[in-house]
């Protein structure tokens, strides 16, 4: 039996339970939903992290989570002020709109996925680049999962931009950088090492107006085609030791310009060498130069002018003599044309007092200074000797003359008129530095091993010198004078008494023959000049034996050219000349006697030649070098008879011959006659007589034949 | 091959018409017939150009305006180093001379010359040629 307060309290229990229960059950549900949100919100806060945004929207098409960094590319839309209390009351149509809005260059798909969008459950599907916040670059990427909702990724393109502003920098600072360049006046080409050449990468507006070639055919091409445009191997040899260093450098270089005339361009080369094999470059600088260039030789022009006109002052008096004899003759031949005879001697003055004017502008010109040293052998002493009559009447009664000179030999390897230039020189100067009278010493000696300055010793102990000793009482020559009297054109003395080359020329000449010279000067006391020339061992050109004993005649020291075609002949004949101490020059016909000739440097003394030789006979060799050689003898030989062959050969009177075959004894006499100078006068002829020889009109007949 | 003096066949390059008349005249007087002549470098490169085959040897001055004698020799020297050059100048100086044979000239005549001499330098040419 059960009570009501009993039914009230069991009610009461029951549905205390029950609501326990529930409670219970609505507690557990909403720990889980809880646990499901701290998950959601723990998944949003890890997608944080990811760096790309991303937004989700259920299958109804409601946001519901979007994590930081979708938050910042669209921070105007995301944040919770513009979508009132709850943030998530946006719809994916409403953020496809927004992207619609700021889409940088619509397609096709976002108006689609817009479309789709508003009917739930469709799938869309779309990418597309949008303009987000800050002007970000932001590439949407949309997808639907099925029955799940819509992803959406928000990935930052915003580098890609940038690497495309910067293509666009650096483009435009290429094209000023090649503006800049082209415009340069300076040529510019940059090559790369290529199997061996080096190929054009770049050249630039001046490099091609330069070799005359467009920048199209440049390229590619090897740099030394380039330069070989030119045609001048100067320039080609230049570049060829620029690339053979492997270091920068540069080089001069004389172009021919294509409109006329030369430009000067300082060619600098850097080779740039890269990390990277094959990455190694040079660049070629070509900077014209032309004007400096012409500035220079302007000056050095003016200089020249100057000095020029000193020299003029100095020579003109040389050249009006010259050229007086030269008018004079002229007019007195015109006058007198019917006189050959007197035609002819006027015409051979002119040409003489021509040979002397030429002779006046090649010193000029060179200063005597780089003419071909004769080898000639001469006894110093002998030829001072000879001179000091020619220097006597150049002093007046108030200056003593003394000329001291040894009578041993002192030969010396130098041509006469050199030492007569020297002497002259130091003579008229020592003069000219005593007007008031003075004594002036002249002296040739040998110079004692001690006494030669130590230039000398330091060159070769051994050598021995001679020396010119030029000594005045004179002026002297003052310290800021003295180190610049061997200057071309420097004179002390008044215009128009001398040119300032006397000094200058005796410095070349001594120097060319290896010499030196010493000044010794004191202001007030006077000046000391000695020339120092080394002795030689080689004896002087010396004729020396009997003509009547033929064994006993030596020739040493002269030069011999034989010509002849025979050349069993033309090895006797040598053969018996060098053994007479003569050096022997051979020539196996007339042209080649003239290359030889041409080609030797020293004095000949004879010229031994056969008449008839194919293509240039003798007589017109003779003739020839007499002309290039005027103080060579001439002896013919010949085997042919009068009415002969030789009878087309125009023979000059006074020539003197030898008959073949040739006799041993005859040939000796005759050459020694004839260096010796011993024809013409009485003691020779009869020694000429006794030799077989003949001259013209009365050859001898004979047979070409070896003896 | 030898070739006789009077049949050379010349080019003369000179630019000053005396000097270059003056050399044709002597030219003459040794009998050659066969004379070309220019009155610069570029001239005579040109003429090469179109008539190389004609001519046996130059006769050229060194001092000429645009082109030189010694840079018209380099480069005809560039294509041809055998044939004959007789340059003609008025410098006898040993650098000049050095510069010259340097260049290939084949021989050298200092003004002021005498026919004579200019026929012994062609004649020293022609044997160079026959050997």
């Amino acid at each position: 039996m059960i009570t009501q307060p009993d039914t009230l309290l069991l009610a009461s229990v029951l549905f205390s339970a029950a609501v326990l229960v529930g409670c219970g059950f609505m507690l557990f549900l909403m720990k889980r939903r809880c646990k499901i949100k701290t998950y959601a919100s723990a998944l949003e806060h890890a997608s944080d992290f990811i760096g790309n945004g991303l937004m989700f929207f259920d299958e109804t098409g409601r946001l519901v989570s979007v994590n930081t960094p979708a938050r910042g590319f669209l921070p105007d839309m995301l944040n919770s002020d513009c979508c009132g209390i709850d943030r998530y009351c946006l719809t994916l149509q409403d953020v496809l709109g927004h992207f619609y809005d700021m889409a940088v260059d619509c397609d096709q798909s976002l108006i689609n996925a817009l479309g789709r969008s508003t009917r739930n459950n469709d799938n869309i599907g779309f990418r597309e680049v949008i303009m987000a916040s800050e002007d970000r670059l932001c590439l949407v990427e949309a997808q639907t999962v099925e029955g799940v909702g819509t992803n959406l990724i928000l990935i930052d393109v915003g580098d890609l931009r940038n690497q495309e502003e910067y293509m666009i920098k650096l483009n435009r600072y290429n094209y000023e950088l090649n503006q800049a360049i082209q415009a340069a006046t300076s040529g510019i080409a940059v090559t790369k090492p290529e199997g061996g050449s080096s190929k054009v990468v770049f050249v630039n507006k001046a490099f091609c107006e330069i070799f005359q070639v467009s920048r199209d055919k440049a390229s590619g091409q090897d740099i030394t085609d380039i330069f070989r445009r030119v045609h001048d191997q100067h320039v080609l040899d230049a570049v060829a030791a620029l690339l053979a260093e492997r270091s920068s450098g540069h080089a001069e270089l004389r172009i021919p310009s294509f409109e006329g005339g030369d430009c000067w361009y300082d060619l600098e080369y850097t080779p740039v060498y890269g990390h990277a094999e094959g990455s190694d470059l040079s660049v070629w600088l070509l900077n014209d130069m032309t004007a400096l260039k012409m500035r220079e030789a302007e000056l050095s022009r003016t200089q020249k002018l100057e000095a020029l006109g000193q020299l003029a002052a100095g020579v003109a008096h040389d050249f009006n003599n010259v050229l007086s004899i030269i008018d004079g003759y002229a007019r007195l031949s015109t006058k007198n044309l019917d006189d050959q005879k007197q035609v002819r001697d006027n015409l051979d003055r002119i040409r003489t007092a021509s040979k002397r004017g030429a002779n006046l502008i090649r010193k000029m010109l060179t200063f005597s200074r780089h003419e071909i040293v004769d080898d000639t052998v001469i006894d110093l002493g002998a030829v001072v000797r000879e001179q000091e009559v020619l220097l006597q009447p150049l002093l007046d009664a108030s200056i003593k003359f003394n000329f001291l000179s040894d009578h041993q030999p002192l030969y010396v390897e130098c041509p006469e008129d050199n030492i007569t230039q020297i002497i002259m020189n130091l003579f008229v100067n020592a003069r000219d530095a005593m007007p008031d009278g003075g004594s002036l010493l002249l002296e040739t000696r040998a110079c004692p091993q001690e006494t030669l300055p130590e230039i000398l010793l330091k060159e070769d102990g051994h050598q021995a010198y001679a020396s010119i000793v030029v000594s005045d009482t004179g002026m002297g020559i003052p310290d800021d004078v003295l180190g610049r009297i061997f200057d071309p054109f420097f004179t002390t003395k008044q215009q128009g008494k001398g040119t300032g080359l006397g000094l200058s020329m005796v410095y070349g000449l001594v120097k060319q023959i290896g010499g030196h010279i010493d000044v010794d000067s004191q202001v007030g006391q006077g000046t000391t000049m000695t020339i120092y020339m080394p002795i030689t061992d080689r004896v002087p050109k010396q004729a020396s034996g009997d003509i009547n004993d033929v064994s006993s005649i030596r020739l040493d020291g002269y030069t011999v050219l034989v010509a002849e075609d025979e050349p069993d002949l033309l090895a006797l004949v040598s053969d018996m000349l060098a053994d007479l101490g003569m050096n022997v020059l051979q020539a196996r016909n007339g042209n080649e006697a003239l290359a030889v000739q041409d080609e030797y440097e020293g004095t000949i003394d004879l010229l031994l030649t056969d008449v008839v030789m194919p293509e240039f006979n003798g007589v017109e060799l003779a003739e020839l070098l007499k002309e290039l050689r005027p103080g060579a003898k001439i002896i013919f030989m010949s085997g042919y008879p009068a009415k002969g062959q030789m009878a087309r050969v125009e023979i000059p009177e006074d020539a003197v011959f030898i008959t073949k075959p040739i006799e041993h004894e005859a040939l000796i006499k005759i050459i020694y006659a004839k260096l010796a100078g011993y024809d013409g006068q009485d003691e020779a002829l009869e020694a000429l007589h006794t030799a077989r020889w003949t001259s013209k009109g009365d050859i001898g007949e004979g047979k070409e034949s070896v003896q | 091959m030898s070739i006789v003096l009077s049949d050379l066949k010349i080019l003369l390059v000179e630019d000053q018409s005396e000097a270059r008349a003056m050399v044709r005249n002597m030219l003459a007087e040794l009998g050659i017939t066969q004379i070309f002549e220019a009155s610069n470098g570029r001239e005579a490169l040109t003429f090469l150009d179109s008539a190389y085959d004609f001519i046996d040897l130059l006769v050229c001055d060194w001092n000429m305006p645009g082109l030189t004698g010694v840079e018209l020799l380099r480069q005809l020297r560039s294509v041809d180093p055998t044939m004959p050059f007789l340059m003609v100048t008025g410098r006898s100086d040993k650098e000049s001379v050095v510069e010259a044979k340097s260049a290939g000239v084949t021989a050298y005549i200092a003004k002021p010359f005498s026919s004579k001499e200019l026929e012994a330098k062609l004649r020293v040419i022609l044997h160079k040629m026959a050997a």
